[in-house]
């Protein structure tokens, strides 16, 4: 991932022809994507058009310091820039900077900024926001959620109008695809030091301009005409309807109100791109579910247990029961087959495995099997789905869980801060892409992700080496270790990796995907007359 | 006094047996659900999501393959637990604050009534969605908070009966003869009130019914996977085109047990109030 | 007169500040807190402690009940917690929704039951009267959510004449507004109108075989002069009553109906705020819903009051 240094760096190359990303029977659904995708290249851009796209949260803020929340983040996309950004792929390629050089140790790295970027009231960009940008989200007191992101940054120099070192504390493997992150989009010096306020008003250097925004309704933009990368974006402007419902969110995706979505439910999904003026994308992303059982709490400390009833899950129908199919089932390390560091390891059986989870049960110590609970947030769908399949998994071998459901706000605090469950699920959703962002949270000591209180020296150990390593390969070789280590551990029980699903007109072309759920590539694509 | 089936007035009573046999009904299901229920309510397969009505499911198959009559009668449960203890809730609560009120008259009455007043100013379903959010969703949380909101019509129905209770001149005499309170209230007037009070409670048990399927259908009341009409109702929304049964089916046992207890409340109506006759 | 319009008006003020006390302490101890539903799974102490403080959160009630009081009173309705902008603007746009909901269903279920309640009461004792209100009490048990999926799902799914939710203001596009608002008005005013229909004929039964009325037969006007002139106008006055009762209830029943077509108004909102946990939302829009009730209460009180100055009493239906 450290790359060659002086040289323009295009990472940009479609590499969603070579990968076989989806699993059995489903890979013929792609072919149309596919092709889809080949085609695209000989087709000439059409300028024009509204493309209004359907979502279901309202953003909690559009200042990328204080935007804690996802759609928070589709916003902030669409108005600013980043220093590096995501392919399709999720490999970082260099955005708002036109080259970089790493140095060979890891601990620094220097942006050359590309020349005549302007923010939409006309400033020019220059490294001095950048600095101010990294100073602002550094400061003790700036309530930005992933200052861990920027934690090993020592020192941020605006060498010349053009250029930004940053100086490191310490080797930082994930720092590019650190600087892809939309908190870390470029937000105006001068604008912020004369009181502005980004989340009443946000303005960025981005391929949209904000307009308005109505509360659980709309929010609206125009293209920004001084968009860096010339010709682009396509659209005229774009809507994002904010629709709470899924059911009524569906409905307008089908009723042509709007002509893109990825949050179409996964019961649908087959309706939807049956529909005809609709297409649809699915795509293999980092939308984790997993059961959490509480290290505190006897028997769920025992190892043997918790590989137990990972072994006894059948996780194929879950993926058929709560996804309706467009899910991968989770068979061995978390780390899913596009992202380079995928360990192709095979421990679990799709359908579970009985006889080996009941052995090990006995091996543990539990012959009989066991009472416990699995604590489920009832606010969520594919939870709730999906506990009834587990519980019935777990009974199976003899373990007696019985459900309990809780509303999100009350399952926060009382379930999930302070660790009251012996069992819950839970699913993460990667907005990086990078793999250290996929375990180091979750499976780490200490952190406030890991509710299930799970904690092993040589666990955070190959954790942190694996962030801090400087090559991919070395890299790849920790996650293998890191990967093959939780299985055996089993700290955490995988269940599957949900997909994208992304729905959008017919006349939308030249729409690619990306594997981290955003939408960085709208500014690519165009609405056909 | 020999009574026979055949002097039995069943023509002025027949609205309270068509109420009664229905409701007699649903009570069985709900009591000897583990009998009469095919499967588990619980039991699901996967493979066998969303089917329509067929031999092996008379009702069709839910969106986790459990089936749905075992599931609507499973839910009778929940529906009449909540019913009986929440009119019970507010019928107990609401008879002594009517009581105390219209017994102690002044100060207390005064108090009371406006606080009764009060409660009874908030529109039902958004009091009882207020006070669900406030307790926590769970099904006796659900019990209480539409037995809370009861309690106002309980109490005013009971404060004007005891009012006209107190009127008569029995109610002098015992405090003449120096009769305490508590026997007064037992004795002389409960017994005295009881009518009205249980044509308002039949009232109150389907509106019981009602309120705790919606609370379910917001996601208030009874969590999934437990069964209850109302979240079943609310499950069935998302595949109202694929399987419209599920929508259906739970509606029409609301719909039943409702209606069941609104016969039954207007016979009694009929029954104990000959001047209401129509 | 005068002294009757002060008293109400003054219940009316004293219930309303009542109401709100009451609501502003039962939304605050709401379990769950709104730091973490605002700003996620990932949130850190140090964030939730942050956005309490900033909000004020961490004071005592009757502090923060004095400060909300205030404000409320200036106009100001506070700040979501759940997307930063302020409450008032948005409450006052879904207003006009719910009203215009409220007010459909109200005119659907009267013009069902009055016409209805009129013929049983005309052939009291006859087949027709027997089956109304047979159909009366069947449309009563019917619950509104399960006919608004009903109609849904033969509506919008089957017959595709009408769309399953949403709202478009009616000087917009009246047609597209009437065309979303018809079901949720159906749903609400049909079970409505089951129970109007049985107050419409009880009353004109009462008022048919009052001695006024046998005069004016006895005199030998026609049958339906007398129902249309002397029976309708008395019998209006106690149904009125009752239905300007059940109007107010119909702003509560909104937060179901409301919820089920996506209907951006009022009742919703209480739903959002709920689940949000999302304190001024939900404070604002269930004292909104609580001040329509109190004010169709005090409208029936006056009215009441000054149209019948023996004050029948009677229990509010």
């Amino acid at each position: 991932m450290a790359t060659a240094t002086g040289q323009r760096l295009n990472m940009r190359k479609s590499t969603l022809g070579r990968r076989a990303f989806l699993v059995s029977g489903t890979a013929m659904a792609m072919l149309p994507a596919m092709g889809f995708q080949l085609r695209a290249q000989d087709m000439t851009p059409v300028d024009g058009g509204i493309l209004r796209l359907a979502f279901s949260a309202d953003p909690a803020g559009m200042d990328p310091a204080l935007g804690p929340s996802g759609m928070s983040h589709v916003v902030i996309e669409q108005i600013y820039s980043t220093l590096m950004s995501l392919d399709p792929d999720a490999q970082p390629y260099p955005d708002l900077a036109e080259s970089f050089e790493v140095s060979g140790d890891g601990m620094q790295y220097t942006f050359m900024l590309r020349k005549g970027v302007k923010f939409h009231n006309g400033d020019d960009l220059t490294a001095d926001d950048v600095k101010f940008t990294f100073d602002r989200l550094r400061a003790p007191d700036s309530g930005y959620a992933y200052d861990s992101q920027v934690a090993t940054i020592k020192d941020v120099t605006a060498v010349d109008p053009h250029t930004v070192r940053f100086d490191l504390t310490a080797p930082t493997g994930p720092f590019l695809t650190y600087m892809a992150f939309p908190g870390s989009s470029i937000v105006p010096k001068k604008l912020l030091e004369g009181g502005h306020d980004l989340n009443a008003q946000p303005i960025g250097s981005g391929p949209f301009k904000f307009i308005s925004y109505q509360p659980r309704s709309m929010i609206t933009f125009e293209k920004n005409a001084e968009f860096y990368e010339a010709g682009k974006p396509h659209f005229d402007g774009i809507e994002m309807h904010l629709i709470a419902d899924v059911t009524a969110l569906t409905n307008a995706v089908l009723s042509g109100t709007v002509n893109f979505s990825n949050e179409i439910p996964p019961k649908d999904w087959q309706m939807v791109i049956a529909t005809p003026g609709l297409s649809g994308q699915t795509l293999e992303g980092s939308r984790f579910y997993w059961l959490l059982p509480n290290h505190d709490r006897a028997p769920m400390d025992n190892q043997k247990v918790r590989q137990a009833i990972a072994y006894a899950i059948d996780r194929t129908a879950i993926v058929a029961g709560t996804f309706f199919g467009q899910a991968t089932p989770i068979l061995g390390g978390v780390i899913p087959e596009w992202n380079w560091a995928y360990a192709n390891l095979d421990y679990f059986a799709p359908r579970g495995d009985v006889e080996k989870a009941k052995a090990l049960l006995a091996e543990a110590g539990f012959p009989d099997g066991f009472e416990t609970s699995l604590t489920m947030a009832s606010s969520f769908p594919a939870m709730v789905s999906m506990a009834p399949i587990i519980q019935a998994n777990l009974a199976a071998i003899g373990i007696k869980a019985t459900i309990d459901t809780m509303e999100i706000p009350r399952y926060w605090d009382e379930i999930w801060a302070p660790s009251k469950f012996d069992m819950t699920a839970m699913y993460w959703v990667s907005p990086l892409a990078d793999p250290d962002d996929f375990v180091y949270n979750n499976y780490h000591s200490g952190t406030a992700l890991n509710v299930q209180k799970s904690s092993d020296a040589a666990m955070d150990e190959i954790l942190v080496k694996a962030k801090s390593g400087t090559s991919q390969e070395a890299r790849k070789q920790d996650y293998l270790e890191q990967q093959e280590m939780s299985l055996e551990q089993m700290p955490i029980v995988p269940l599957v990796n949900a997909w994208l699903l992304i729905a959008h007109t017919d006349k939308l072309k030249n729409y690619k995907p990306m594997r981290s759920g955003f939408l960085k590539t709208i500014k690519d694509a165009w609405l056909e007359a | 006094m020999n009574l026979s089936l055949r002097d039995f007035d069943w023509h002025r009573w027949r609205l309270v047996i068509l109420g009664g046999a229905i409701i007699a009904s649903i009570l069985l299901c709900a009591i000897f659900a583990p009998w009469i229920a095919p499967y588990s309510p619980y039991d699901l397969d996967v493979v066998a999501m969303l089917q329509s009505p067929s031999g092996a499911h008379l009702l069709g198959t839910d969106e986790l393959g459990r089936d749905l009559l075992s599931r609507t009668i499973y839910a009778a449960r929940i529906s009449m637990q909540v019913a009986f203890i929440a009119a019970g809730v507010g019928l107990v609560f609401g008879t002594l604050i009517g009581v105390a009120a219209a017994y102690f008259g002044g100060l207390v009455d005064l108090v009371l009534m406006r606080f009764m007043e009060l409660l009874f100013s908030f529109p039902a379903i958004l009091l009882a969605v207020v006070l669900m959010a406030s307790l926590g969703t769970s099904i006796l949380n659900a019990m209480i908070a539409i037995g809370i909101v009861f309690i106002p019509g309980f109490s005013r129905l009971a404060r004007a009966a005891t009012e006209v209770v107190l009127r008569e001149q029995y109610v002098e005499s015992a405090r003449a003869i120096g009769m305490s309170h508590g026997r007064i209230v037992f004795v002389e007037i409960l017994p005295n009130i009881l009518a009205p009070l249980l044509v308002e409670a039949a009232v109150a048990f389907s509106y019981a019914i009602l309120l705790e399927s919606a609370l379910s259908f917001l996601g208030l009341g009874a969590q999934p996977p437990e069964p209850s009409w109302g979240n079943m109702l609310n499950t069935g929304r998302g595949f109202m085109a694929q399987a419209p049964w599920l929508s259906i089916v739970p509606g029409a046992a609301i719909f039943l047990s409702v209606l069941g207890f609104n016969l039954i409340g207007d016979g009694l109506r009929d029954v104990l109030d000959p001047h209401m006759k129509e | 007169m005068g002294r009757l319009i002060a008293t109400r008006l003054a219940a009316f003020v004293l219930t309303l500040f009542a109401a709100s006390v009451v609501l502003f302490v039962t939304i605050s101890v709401l379990p769950g807190s709104a730091a973490k539903s605002a700003l996620g799974m990932e949130a850190t102490p140090q964030a939730i402690a942050r956005f309490e403080a900033q909000r004020g959160l961490d004071r005592p009630l009757v502090v923060q009940y004095g400060e909300w009081l205030t404000k409320t009173l200036s106009g100001d309705f506070g700040i979501s917690f759940q997307n930063s902008v302020p409450v008032g603007p948005e409450l006052v746009k879904r207003i006009p929704v719910t009203l215009e909901l409220a007010t459909l269903a109200f005119l659907i279920a009267n013009l069902v039951a009055i016409p209805l309640g009129i013929l049983a009461a005309a052939r009291h004792t006859k087949r027709s009267d027997k089956t109304t209100t047979f159909a009366a009490t069947l449309l009563g048990a019917v619950p509104n959510f399960w006919l608004a999926t009903l109609l849904i799902m033969v509506f919008s799914l089957n017959l595709r004449w009408l769309p399953p939710g949403g709202f478009t203001p009616f000087f917009q596009d009246p047609i597209q507004n009437l065309k979303q608002m018809i079901m949720p008005a159906l749903s609400l005013g049909l079970v409505s109108s089951a129970l109007l229909i049985r107050i419409m004929r009880a009353s004109m039964i009462e008022v048919l075989s009052s001695d006024y009325i046998r005069t004016a037969h006895a005199k030998g006007a026609a049958e339906t002069i007398v129902i249309r002139r002397h029976a309708l106008r008395n019998s209006l006055i106690p149904y009125m009553n009752v239905a300007a009762v059940e109007f107010g209830f119909l702003f509560g029943s909104a937060v179901v109906i409301e919820d089920i077509f996506r209907l951006p108004g009022v009742g919703s909102l209480v739903l959002v705020g709920i689940i949000n946990r999302d304190f001024p939302v939900l404070l604002a829009s269930a004292l909104t819903i609580t001040v329509f009730v109190l004010i169709v209460n005090l409208i029936v009180d006056l009215a009441v009051g000054l149209l019948d100055p023996r004050r029948i009493t009677g229990s509010r239906a």
